[in-house]
């Protein structure tokens, strides 16, 4: 009688151990060798583990999905293919790419300045000639054909950073299409369900909101923002100064409110879903020890064990997302402040020189690429706090 | 450069102009004026010597913009219109001729405002690839 | 730089002046009228050649 009981309750406590794995589990774990684990590269055959657990999470497909400029950065920082070794990279050498990375964005910017430069000198000169008693007629129509040329030159540069901008923000979200479900797959089947699937919801609708907020309202704003600019310089009675500073003010309230909203709301659904994720990995080990009664323990184990070596996979996937947001993010971010500096050195110059038309016109201009600038920094914030947030849970239990 | 030197010739050369200018006012005031304009054109051919490579200086700078370099040499025919307009200005007032010198005045506006047209038409043009 | 210009300028409308003054205290307006418009022309004609050299030279630096 006592043989056949402890038959039919084998029965059950492995009906009950699958009934575990397919509720709390919800992909598929390859729990193969318990083998140790550790965060250091791993040797060959467990490359080859690495290697099936990537492609079984889809994240091999994750390089093709960056933009051509991303892609070309990421093989220059030794993260082209998806593989161990691959992240292991010196600061020093990742500061030196970034160093040449700006270098090559400051090009332009810095040879508009010497034409802005150049024109104000002119300015300057008339100035000079204007002393005389009957030279105050002539300053101010020169002064009319120096503004234009002003104006184109900080206009071409504001066309160009926001049309760059408003690409790389739908770059960024097709790359964060892909990569989210990855990463919240592959953070799932760690044992962080909840995380995972707040990830996931929290990013997307974050990327949504983005995308639709700099497409629809802040490109037009802003050419309106230069325009309106323009048109003040050009004939000063129009004295548009305070509205465009009211328009100015109001952007940078929404962005803060934007940012400050979504810090919060990402603290919340962190701290609520680690807690529970915590419940459910400790409710599921003690399930599993307890409702199995001889290799109970030893099983638990080999799923904790499992678990380290998915957790190898998610690391390398967190980090390679953020490498890729960052090598994203960076050739336009860095072109925007170096244009945001070349600008604001002209209306400096302007100032200096007293030509009273410059440095409006080129204070406005630097303006534009500071909330160009805030924009990008956003999105690439949200991205990075909520991927490395994910990274930190989790490296215990 | 010699522009320390040169300047020590343009202020000689300006105050024994403006000396005779006067001394010849008071019996033929034809030649004062003559004297006036004499003295303009020497100081401003020996300024040349060291204005050309500063000319040249400035349209290098300000066509360093790959897509502004025409604009360039608009502002600088700008300035070259603003100078001689003001040059004939000021010797028509000195010789007492204010009307002269204010008709002066308006075409050198007229003609500062019809260079910079093409500008006006590309900032138009960049404006409209703005909003659109 | 050719100073003598202005000397040139200023010795002829000094000579001028005193053969007018002469010339019209002498009672012969005419004359007089006829050496001043002299004087003048000769003056011009001297600074017609430094005029278009100025012309030519600001045609160069300002590209007109």
């Amino acid at each position: 009688m006592r043989i056949k009981n402890v038959k039919r309750f084998r029965g059950l406590a492995c009906l009950a151990v699958w009934l575990a794995l397919v509720l709390f589990f919800p992909i598929g774990v390859k729990a193969g060798e318990p083998e140790d684990t550790s965060e250091q590269p791993l040797p060959e055959n467990q490359q080859e583990l690495f290697s099936q657990l990537t492609k079984a999470s889809g994240a091999d497909r994750l390089p093709e999905s960056l933009p051509e400029e991303a892609r070309g950065l990421m093989e220059e920082a030794g993260l082209g293919g998806f593989s161990l070794g691959s992240f292991l990279k010196s600061p020093r050498q990742t500061i030196q790419m970034a160093i040449e990375l700006l270098k090559r964005q400051a090009k332009l910017p810095f040879q508009a300045l010497g034409g802005i430069l150049g024109a104000l000198l002119l300015c300057a000169l008339m100035d000079c000639a204007a002393e005389t008693f009957a030279g105050g007629q002539l300053r101010p129509v020169f002064g009319a054909a120096v503004t234009l040329f002003l104006a184109a030159s900080a206009i071409l540069p504001a066309a160009e950073c926001i049309k760059s901008c408003v690409e790389t923000v739908e770059d960024c979200s097709r790359f964060m299409v892909i990569f989210v479900p990855v990463y919240a797959s592959v953070v799932t089947a760690c044992g962080l369900p909840a995380a995972g699937s707040v990830y996931h919801l929290f990013l997307f609708s974050a990327a949504q909101v983005i995308s639709s907020l700099v497409s629809g309202w802040l490109v037009p704003a802003a050419g309106i923002y230069m325009t309106l600019n323009i048109a003040g310089a050009l004939s000063p009675q129009l004295k548009i100064q305070p509205l465009l500073e009211a328009l100015k003010k109001m952007v940078c309230w929404t962005l803060s409110f934007l940012l400050a909203g979504f810090v919060a709301l990402l603290t919340m659904q962190n701290t609520l879903s680690s807690n529970l994720d915590a419940v459910t990995l400790k409710t599921s080990k003690m399930l599993v020890s307890s409702l199995i009664p001889v290799v109970g323990g030893a099983l638990s184990e080999a799923l904790s064990a499992a678990g380290g070596c998915l957790r190898v996979v998610k690391s390398a996937v967190g980090i390679y997302g953020i490498a890729a947001a960052a090598c994203i993010f960076l050739p336009v971010f860095f072109r925007t402040a170096v244009w945001y500096a070349a600008l604001s050195i002209g209306a400096a110059a302007g100032e200096m020189l007293s030509v009273k038309e410059a440095a409006p016109l080129l204070k406005a201009g630097a303006s534009l690429m500071g909330i160009l600038m805030a924009v990008l920094c956003l999105y690439m914030l949200l991205i990075l706090v909520s991927t490395t947030i994910l990274l930190m849970t989790g490296m215990g239990g | 450069m010699n522009g320390d030197i040169a300047i020590g010739a343009v202020v000689g050369i300006g105050l024994i102009a403006a000396m005779m200018s006067v001394l010849l006012r008071q019996y033929r005031p034809e030649f004062a004026l003559l004297t006036a304009l004499a003295a303009t054109i020497l100081i401003f051919t020996g300024m040349s010597q060291w204005l050309i490579p500063a000319a040249q200086r400035v349209r290098e700078l300000l066509e360093q913009e790959p897509e502004l370099a025409g604009s360039a040499a608009i502002l600088l025919k700008a300035v070259g219109v603003c100078f001689i307009t003001q040059l004939a200005c000021d010797l028509c007032r000195d010789a007492g001729e204010n009307a002269i010198a204010a008709r002066v005045e308006t075409a050198g506006k007229a003609a500062i405002l019809l260079i910079s047209l093409p500008l006006f038409e590309q900032v138009l043009e960049l404006v409209m690839v703005l909003l659109r | 730089m050719e100073v003598d210009l202005i000397f040139k300028i200023a010795t002829i409308g000094i000579i001028v002046a005193i053969l007018n003054q002469l010339l019209v205290r002498s009672e012969r307006p005419e004359q007089a009228m006829m050496t001043t418009l002299a004087g003048l022309i000769v003056v011009l004609m001297m600074m017609v050649t430094e005029i278009s050299n100025m012309f030519e030279t600001i045609k160069t630096v300002f590209g007109l």
